[in-house]
């Protein structure tokens, strides 16, 4: 919103939008807390092991109690990451090393245990294996934690002012600080490392807290204790501000806050345009806990509901059960509104550290093992989700939506999976919905060319705008340097969503928009002139949508499309539907 | 002393959840007992020296216990590690 361009100011990616204002709290991660090493008599040995084992209670009770709200809020299967903090806390092992260095050296317990548990970095940090060095982090996550108890006879959480509003700076993040920070009044998140996509972006934008990611050397700017303003819309951190920019944020907070009441106000408004044609409006979810946000804004269901999340945050791949229960708590959730599960999603941007290295460090990965590429090699890994999303369809009204299909074999193959899955349930005596729709995402060109081979085999389709656009045009939109080349409102990129709308309608399937470009103001003319049955935003979209909706004709669009259709350039069209007001 | 040669099994390795289910299962003996591989030697009742070893699929392991509970012991280790520390066939 704003047009300031403050010298204090530091940027970063949109990784979860929102605007806050509040106070920095700035966590120098990879500090060493110092620790003085002071001599000891024989005599207090014990002394100064009853006082670690005092420490790492007060730091095992902390753990227990962020275990206790990520269970709460995300369910028991998140936990694992803090069985495995505790087992490290726990380790006997640490305990008898740092007995035997006090008693061979007689120094402090402090200086001990950081002495022992820094042997075990060092002998992780030289190994190949990435994933065993991403352990490193945990364990130095519970080495300072323990020393602070040690030292200060404080935890993480009693070393910050939690009183007032604040922005959690940091070099990284890992989901269990957002869960047990965002309960103790944290409203923002700095990280310097990060991109858009990995899984704290993931859960910051479910918990609706503003969160920009890969602010470099964000560390080096900010002080804990100074006023900031986070917009994180424009990936902007603006440090101490001039009292005119605090003012005129906390208008503009004003005034969204007051358009979101507005919004679950009139949450069983209809998405129908002033000539009485009415989309599917679904919501995109991540996380079952964001169902009670989608009932708030009032929905016809969940358009898009991806599943990645569980398989990047877990360090194995999840059971049936796991899948099962999480899925489950979204279609009995929804109250037998329409919940659409997509299928794995991952590679690309979402790698899981479950894969292996060559996979997870690939060249060019949204070219490679990705999405239903995975699903058909690892056909276990593909009948487990499957089961559990069927499963979950005899708790409400679930569909399967298959993402990145290129060729008809991959499709006709996964229906086969699908097929086979629902004879083994059959045998089982396992219920499900035995007229479950399975639908096909269309996010690449050769889907959009080749449609009318595609839309006679399964019920319903859902275009991915934004993977469309980056294939259409071959363009990655992580790219900074060809940022302009990604533009939606290019001829291309319409007319191929106008033709893949018009096979679905031939073939009397419905066909929906799930990408960013469905929340678009400026794009409702287009789909409601091609008469897209629905349209798919994140939650907190909702209420503006269907308010653009409300003002909108449908033959008023039909002309503008006619005139859009004849158009050349890019800039034409946007400058076109930028001049249109709504879309009447 | 018994001791005994197992193969790591799981896909992933000897990673956090298993390493953590294999010291959970070790605590409950009261032998002494240590994992080796290769030239390291590490005590089987801590996550840490299990990290340590970084044993990835494909892995051997020497599972070492001496104590008046060691051949039970030794029996629940190797049945974890060829069930896959519980976490099924495909991890």
């Amino acid at each position: 919103m704003t047009k300031h361009e403050e010298i204090n100011s530091i940027s970063g990616l949109n990784a979860s939008k929102g605007i806050v204002i509040g106070t920095a709290y700035v966590r120098k991660l990879y500090q060493e807390t110092i620790v003085t090493r002071t001599m000891i008599s024989i005599g207090k040995i014990e002394e100064e092991m009853a006082k670690l084992r005092k420490a790492q209670d007060m730091v095992a009770e902390e753990l227990e109690l962020v275990r206790k709200k990520i269970e709460k809020n995300l369910g028991v299967s998140y936990s694992d990451i803090i069985s495995a903090q505790l087992a490290i806390l726990k380790d006997q092992e640490v305990f008898r090393e740092v007995q035997a260095y006090i008693e061979e050296h007689h120094v402090n317990v402090a200086f001990a245990y950081k002495v022992v548990v820094n042997q075990y970095v060092e002998l992780l940090e030289d190994h190949n294996s990435e994933y065993f060095k991403e352990r490193v982090s945990d364990i130095r996550d519970i080495k300072q934690r323990v020393l602070l108890a040690l030292i200060s006879k404080q935890t993480i959480l009693s070393t910050f002012t939690i009183d007032k509003p604040t922005i959690f700076v940091s070099q990284d993040l890992n989901p269990a600080d957002i869960m047990m920070l965002v309960s103790e009044n944290v409203i923002g998140f700095v990280t310097e490392f990060g991109g858009k996509t990995s899984h704290v972006a993931i859960l910051a934008r479910a918990m609706k807290v503003p969160m920009i990611t890969g602010a470099k050397e964000a560390l080096q700017h900010i002080e804990s204790g100074q006023t900031c303003i986070l917009d994180a819309d424009h990936g902007k951190l603006f440090v101490q501000p001039s009292q005119e920019l605090l003012d005129e944020y906390a208008r503009e907070i004003n005034k969204l806050d007051k358009r979101d009441k507005v919004f679950v106000a009139a949450h069983d408004k209809k998405a129908v345009t002033k000539d009485g044609y009415t989309f599917k409006l679904g919501a995109n979810i991540s996380l079952p806990f964001e169902v009670a946000d989608v009932k708030k804004y009032g929905s016809d269901g969940i358009g898009l509901y991806r599943t990645e999340y569980l398989y990047l945050m877990k360090q194995h791949l999840p059971e049936e059960e796991e899948l099962f229960n999480e899925y489950r708590q979204v279609t009995e959730g929804m109250q037998n509104k329409e919940v659409v599960i997509r299928t794995i999603d991952l590679g690309g941007d979402k790698m899981s550290a479950l894969w292996d290295e060559d996979i997870r460090f690939e060249s060019n990965p949204f070219m490679g093992y990705r999405a239903i590429r995975i699903c058909l090699d690892k056909p276990a890994v593909f009948i487990t989700q499957l089961r559990a999303i069927l499963r979950s369809s005899a708790f409400g009204k679930a569909s399967i939506l298959i993402p990145m299909i290129t060729h008809i074999e991959q499709l006709t193959e996964s229906l086969t999976f699908i097929e086979n899955v629902k004879l083994t349930l059959d045998k089982e005596k396992i219920s499900y919905d035995k007229s479950i729709k399975i639908g096909m995402m269309i996010e690449t060109p050769s889907a959009v060319i080749n449609i009318e081979n595609f839309v006679d085999k399964i019920d319903f389709i859902s275009i991915g705008t934004n993977d469309l656009t980056q294939y259409a045009l071959a363009v990655d939109r992580g790219n900074a340097r060809v940022t302009d080349v990604y533009n939606h409102y290019d001829p291309a990129i319409i007319k191929m969503i106008k033709k893949v709308v018009e096979a679905a309608h031939l073939a009397g399937i419905p066909a929906y928009v799930c990408g960013e470009m469905a929340s678009e103001s400026r794009a409702l003319v287009l789909f409601t002139a091609m008469k897209v049955d629905g349209l798919s935003v994140a939650p907190s979209y909702i209420g503006a949508v269907k308010d653009q909706i409300n003002a909108c004709k449908q033959k008023d669009a039909e002309q503008h499309l006619l005139k859009i259709l004849k158009m050349t350039t890019r800039n034409e069209i946007v400058n076109y539907l930028d001049n249109l007001s709504g879309c009447s | 002393m018994v001791s005994i040669q197992v193969t790591i099994l799981n896909k992933q390795g000897l990673h956090a959840r298993p390493a953590t289910a294999m010291v959970n299962t070790a605590a409950k003996f009261k032998s002494e007992i240590f994992i080796c591989r290769d030239e390291k030697k590490v005590n089987g009742k801590s996550i840490l020296g299990l990290l340590v070893l970084a044993a990835e699929c494909g892995a051997v392991l020497t599972i070492e216990a001496q104590g008046s509970d060691e051949n039970e012991a030794v029996d629940a280790l190797v049945g974890l590690v060829t069930d896959h520390f519980g976490m099924g066939k495909s991890s």
